[in-house]
């Protein structure tokens, strides 16, 4: 009896052996995170700051994927299927599969002490991971302080980011792309030749050199210098040109035979007030119709432009009629106006059906991936006797500035107007994107569209009937044209009294 | 007679370590990799919904009986996407839309799909509620299917400006990934 009591003990023991381990193991392998305040993001000694979300997993401080990648504006391709992310910023490249804690940076493999991991969906990186792949493709160097929880980024080694040009029919716009504001200085050398130095300027001289054989300019070429990178444009004849710096991001313009005064002021805005007639747009619960609420805001901006601007204001609509969407661009482009302004009212299916406001500027057919696909792929370009041969870096490049004309001039307007509301309105600023809209696509001018609320979400539908929102929205927009028209202004040139 | 007991007992406590291994490394597998392997005739499919607050798209990983046909699968994952979420995310397809129809073609990698009225006239609209419909069916079939890459959205067999008033679906769509939050 006493001998079966023990071997019954014995075996019990023995169970308990083997299970526990693996039972501790199991809540090792799936433990709850614990959210953290965040991780503060200093670049450059302070010169800007940023918050982003972190969890903690067993001691190990982890940030979202997502909101990296949008932080240091990095290009992310995820395949679902074999969970493989690829990150990429000009020539260089990150690749790692999540859960794996190998990283290949620039086809160099790398082992990294913890491993990127899924949380609710979520991609997270341990910190240490995204010291890694911002060392290797934004070169920049990462402090990591635990206690006090703040990540210093020390300057990118490549400041000197990219160059691109647009040809317009009299003029020709280079601009050169830069880390974070650097001082420069543009001379003539020889009277075709325009010289640009960078001070403390370091770049990739392959990069930034272009081939432009438009009427004006023949090329560009870069040297790095010991302590600035210098850029060489040659013009095809002595031509005159004005330079000048932009913010948002940090870029350079040379202007090669700016054009007169007249062409670089804002004096007409064509606005759209969306839907109207058969097509009343998004309908909330209550009742409320979009085509209604948009052209009441449309008609407060209209007032508020002409009143204070003195500008020339053109509705597409301006009472309860059907207008075609293509009917809409076609006049602002007769109107040859300077801004187009869609504003609309949004709407989701769901529980909640969203919330905020966000303003949406036109984006290219090809989409950020079919690009890196193109590029990629070597994208074929037809010849016109019918061969094919494959279409090079450099003329992929002109192929996306010609079609790419006011992508730079619509993104800054739509993040002034963005953040013109912001200061008006006390729902959530969702954000600014880009898409392919059918009302902006033949807008031959700087354009957005506003969605200043979201009529489906009962809260918001009652703001939107309300006269004071209205014009509260309308008054955050005329603020945002308002410095638009001035940065614009003052960017080329005039001088504006105030 | 004791002895017998004693084999007996040993017996029936190998047995349950064998057991409880076997739950343990379970569960493991189960962990490490959030995907089983789909026996024969089921599929593990990703499909495409709305994030609560409209922002973003996000999975929801479902199992479908799997077809033979790639057509049959494509229309399977259309019909799981009007069914919507079973989760806590939200649909992106108006629950009276039908499909009518889908076409394939091979030499464009590109599907086409055929929806009935409905789809357009019962759609929510508004910018962020197009984007979510539109690229909830695009990636969902393109991260299903191996042979698709573009995805075209028909109403009543022909093609449509818009769904209401914003995205160009004029033209055949990539897959977009901007628009998913992981």
């Amino acid at each position: 009896m006493v001998k079966k009591v023990l071997i019954g003990l014995v075996v019990t023991a023995l169970i308990a052996l083997i299970a526990l381990p693996l039972l501790a193991q199991q809540e090792e392998i799936n433990p709850a995170p614990v959210s953290r305040s965040g991780v503060k993001v200093i670049y450059d000694e302070g010169q800007a700051e940023a918050t982003i979300k972190s969890l903690t997993f067993q001691g190990i401080d982890f940030v979202y994927l997502k909101e990296t990648v949008k932080l240091f504006r990095l290009d992310l391709e995820w395949d679902a299927i074999t969970k493989k992310v690829t990150l990429t910023s000009g020539p260089d490249q990150v690749i790692f599969f999540v859960g794996s804690s190998q990283i290949m940076v620039n086809d160099r493999i790398k082992k990294i002490t913890q491993s990127s991991r899924f949380s609710n969906g979520a991609i997270l990186l341990p910190i240490d991971f995204l010291s890694e792949i911002l060392d290797g493709i934004l070169k920049a160097r990462i402090d990591w302080d635990p206690k006090t929880r703040i990540l210093k980024v020390s300057g990118g080694r490549l400041n000197v980011r990219g160059v691109r040009h647009s040809s317009y029919l009299d003029s020709t716009r280079i601009v050169i792309d830069l880390l974070r504001p650097l001082s420069y200085k543009a001379r003539k050398k020889l009277p075709d030749q325009v010289i640009i130095d960078v001070y403390g300027g370091e770049c990739n001289p392959g990069e930034l050199s272009l081939e432009i054989n438009d009427d004006r300019v023949k090329n560009m070429q870069a040297f790095q210098l010991p302590n600035a990178t210098q850029i060489v444009v040659r013009l095809i004849q002595d031509l005159p040109y004005k330079d000048f710096t932009l913010k948002n991001p940090n870029r350079i313009v040379l202007d090669i035979n700016p054009p007169t005064k007249a062409h670089y002021k804002i004096t007409t805005i064509v606005i759209d007030p969306g839907h109207g007639g058969k097509d009343p747009g998004a309908i909330g619960r209550g009742g409320t119709r979009e085509k209604d609420v948009v052209l009441t805001i449309a008609k407060e901006l209209k007032r508020l432009l002409s009143e204070r601007l003195g500008i020339r204001v053109v509705l597409t609509r301006t009472g309860d009629y059907f207008v075609p969407l293509r009917e809409r661009t076609a006049r602002a482009n007769n109107e040859r106006a300077d801004l187009f302004i869609s504003i609309h009212a949004n709407a989701a299916l769901g529980r909640a059906r969203g919330g905020g406001f966000e303003t949406y500027f036109h984006s290219l057919a090809l989409t950020e991936e079919a690009k890196a696909v193109a590029r990629r792929e070597n994208a074929v370009i037809r010849l016109e006797k019918g061969s094919r041969r494959a279409m090079s870096q450099a003329e992929f490049i002109l192929w996306d500035m010609a079609h790419n004309t006011y992508l730079n001039e619509s993104s800054e307007l739509a993040i002034l107007a963005q953040e013109g509301l912001d200061k008006k309105l006390k729902i959530r600023n969702r954000k600014v994107d880009q898409a392919h809209f059918y009302v902006l696509s033949g807008a031959d001018m700087p354009s957005i569209l506003v969605e200043v609320a979201f009529i489906s979400n009962p809260r918001e539908e009652n703001m939107l009937r309300n006269p004071d929102f209205q014009k509260r929205v309308a008054e955050g927009l005329y603020n945002a044209i308002a410095l638009y028209k001035r940065n614009f202004e003052r960017s080329m040139g005039l001088v504006i009294s105030e | 007679m004791k002895r017998k007991r004693v084999i007996i007992i040993l017996g029936i406590s190998i047995l349950l370590m064998v057991v409880v291994l076997l739950i343990s490394q379970r569960e493991r597998v189960f962990y490490r990799i959030p995907f089983l392997a789909p026996e024969e005739n089921v599929k593990l499919v990703r499909l495409y919904f709305a994030s609560p607050d409209a922002d973003y798209l996000r999975i929801e990983a479902r199992r479908i009986l799997r077809e033979e046909r790639i057509t049959d699968e494509a229309k399977a994952l259309v019909e799981e996407l009007i069914k919507g979420p079973r989760g806590n995310l939200d649909p992106t397809i108006p629950p009276e839309t039908q499909l009518r129809e889908l076409y394939i073609v091979p030499e464009e990698k590109c599907v086409y799909l055929d929806f009935n009225q409905a789809f357009q006239t019962n759609h929510p609209g508004g910018s962020a509620g197009e984007l979510l419909t539109i690229y909830s069916l695009v990636n969902t079939l393109i991260d299903n299917l191996e042979e698709i890459e573009r995805v075209q959205i028909l109403v009543e067999g022909a093609t449509i400006e818009t769904l209401a008033g914003h995205i160009d679906t004029t033209k055949s769509f990539p897959r977009n990934s901007t628009i998913v939050e992981y």
